[in-house]
């Protein structure tokens, strides 16, 4: 019996001395009579299992049944939220996968079946702006919600947090930032350029201060890789130990045409403007010959610039109005998103010139 | 030397025991070590008369002190020590007298330190008619639950001299089937050969 055992054990006995808890109770708290008898004797154990309904308190249960119930709401409107996404739908089928392997492993915890295991760091692959970042804030929060983690923030890092200027910094850099994220995401974005710099670079040694993190606070915390697709695939090659201890791994695919038009009506919607319908084709010409340009490759990001743009534009136009109606206040037209195809035909020259 | 702790509720018949036994072992005067609050050990000696007289009483929890008895096992050519400990009866939920709950603490701590436990049930104090209560009073039980698991264990079935003591006792070995139950008289000295023969086993 170690020292610290028998320490709690005296403060018990000295409570019970004291008469604050009952013997009963002290016999428990002392030999843990309930867990030694778990597997022992099948009629003593059924034995214990009926006093210990019959001692409870009924509010009690009512109470934990409304904690319940709220719960279950949240979850809920989480999983709206994170359906209320636009397309991505791989990427939801396996999430929720996982949050039912979760509770089922929950379930099976407490009628003292076997458990596996259970280790959640992911790998998202895919291109800017197609929703990792989002799905990320999501994830912690439904984690959260089915109780694997604890706070379910999410801690956005990269290669600059992690790494550090001499030898030796780093470790202790990557170090400080796993224990800030404890109980929540831990969110490296472009994580590949950790492997990036060669043998010398420090980024190994951040690698390998991640490794053993993640073996450690493996029911704490989740970590989250993220970058493009292919140099992820190069990443995963240069440390063999990794791609295995990603159990997940999750693509996300670039937006389709109708998919990121979608997306930029929800926007519109998400700020309470409206397009009208020649706005809406519009809408789809200019984002259609972007994908062609080649600017974006599916990329809600750009979108969102778009609409913004699109909102300042609307503001200019509108100010000058004389009579401002509250339609004019609502509805973006098509001039709105002219003035965005001039900017957006300055886009390549700008992205020559920094090729150049 | 090893110790031996002898537990149960109030007005089992624990110190009783503890004195008839030793007698049926050849002490013929009783050294008690009794531990002090403040951390000494004094011996009160006693005759064996003098012992039970102002021992034994029908009052509950008459004994407050843990009070040892050394004595002396032959075995085989060599002698053996054993320590048997009286403890303070435990009684059920929180008990008014503040001097009794501290006497119980220590019977806690003896319970917990100790490798050997007798436990000694009065064969009257057992539930036969219910059917959906247990058969032990709950102070028992928890003994019960942790000792037979845990330590070096027998229960003493005390008190099988009164009348229906019998049919009693065949309910509690049929109810409890793995544990080792030796019905004993502490009054009249009666299974004391079991006993004996059992503790040998164990030094």
């Amino acid at each position: 019996m170690d020292f610290k055992e028998r320490f709690t054990q005296d403060i018990i006995i000295e409570k019970f001395s004291l008469g604050e808890i009952p013997i009963a109770e002290a016999f428990n708290k002392l030999f843990k009579v309930d867990e030694i008898n778990i597997g022992h004797s099948y009629e003593r154990r059924v034995y214990r299992e009926e006093k210990s309904l019959n001692l409870k308190p009924v509010d009690n249960i009512e109470r934990s049944k409304e904690k319940n119930r709220e719960e279950k709401e949240q979850l809920k409107n989480l999983l709206e939220e994170m359906d209320e996404l636009i397309g991505l739908e791989e990427v939801k089928r396996i999430i929720k996968e996982y949050i039912a392997f979760i509770k089922v492993q929950k379930l099976r915890e407490s009628y003292n079946l076997k458990t596996a295991p259970v280790v959640m760091h992911m790998i998202f692959k895919g291109n800017p702006g197609t929703g990792k970042t989002t799905m990320a804030r999501i994830i912690g929060k439904i984690f959260k919600e089915i109780g694997y983690l604890k706070g379910g923030e999410l801690i956005e890092v990269e290669r600059a947090d992690l790494v550090g200027e001499y030898i030796g910094h780093t470790a202790q850099k990557t170090k400080k930032v796993l224990e800030r994220a404890l109980g929540g995401v831990l969110f490296i974005d472009e994580a590949y350029s950790l492997a990036r710099g060669g043998e010398k670079d420090f980024g190994k040694e951040c690698i390998d201060t991640l490794v053993k993190g993640m073996e450690d606070y493996k029911d704490r915390l989740i970590i989250i890789l993220a970058g493009y697709r292919n140099e992820m695939d190069y990443f995963l090659k240069t440390n063999p130990g990794l791609a295995s201890r990603f159990a997940i791994q999750i693509d996300f695919p670039d937006y389709s045409l109708e998919e990121l038009v979608q997306i930029a009506e929800l926007m519109y919607k998400e700020r309470e403007y409206i397009l009208d319908e020649k706005s809406k084709h519009y809408i789809y010409r200019v984002l259609s010959e972007l994908r062609n340009k080649e600017l974006i490759n599916g990329n809600a990001r750009t979108v969102r610039n778009l609409v913004e743009r699109s909102i300042r534009q609307h503001a200019r136009r509108i100010i000058k109005l004389e009579n401002i109606s509250r339609n004019d206040l609502l509805y973006i037209r098509k001039e709105d998103l002219l003035g965005e195809e001039g900017k957006n035909e300055e886009m390549p020259c700008n992205r020559d010139a920094q090729c150049r | 030397m090893k110790k031996c702790l002898v537990t149960g509720m109030p007005n089992v018949g624990k110190t009783c025991f503890v004195i008839n036994f030793a007698e049926y072992m050849g002490v013929s005067e009783l050294k008690f070590h009794v531990k002090q609050l403040a951390g000494y050990t004094s011996i009160n000696s006693y005759s064996l008369p003098e012992a039970k007289r102002k021992l034994i009483s029908v009052k509950e929890n008459t004994t407050k002190e843990v009070q040892l008895i050394k004595l002396e096992l032959p075995k085989g050519k060599t002698i053996k020590e054993l320590h048997l400990i009286d403890s303070c009866g435990l009684s059920d939920g929180i008990h008014p007298d503040k001097e009794i709950r501290l006497a119980m603490a220590r019977t806690l701590r003896l319970i917990r330190d100790t490798e050997f436990i007798l436990h000694i049930i009065d064969i009257k104090n057992i539930n036969k008619d219910k059917k959906d209560k247990d058969i032990l009073f709950p102070i028992d039980r928890l003994i019960l639950d942790y000792a037979s698991l845990e330590k070096r264990y027998a229960i003493l079935a005390n008190k099988m001299d009164l009348s229906f003591a019998e049919m009693n006792f065949r309910i509690l070995k049929k109810n409890l089937k793995d544990i080792i139950i030796i019905p004993i008289s502490a009054l009249y000295k009666e299974g004391f050969k079991e006993v004996k023969k059992m503790v040998l086993s164990y030094v």
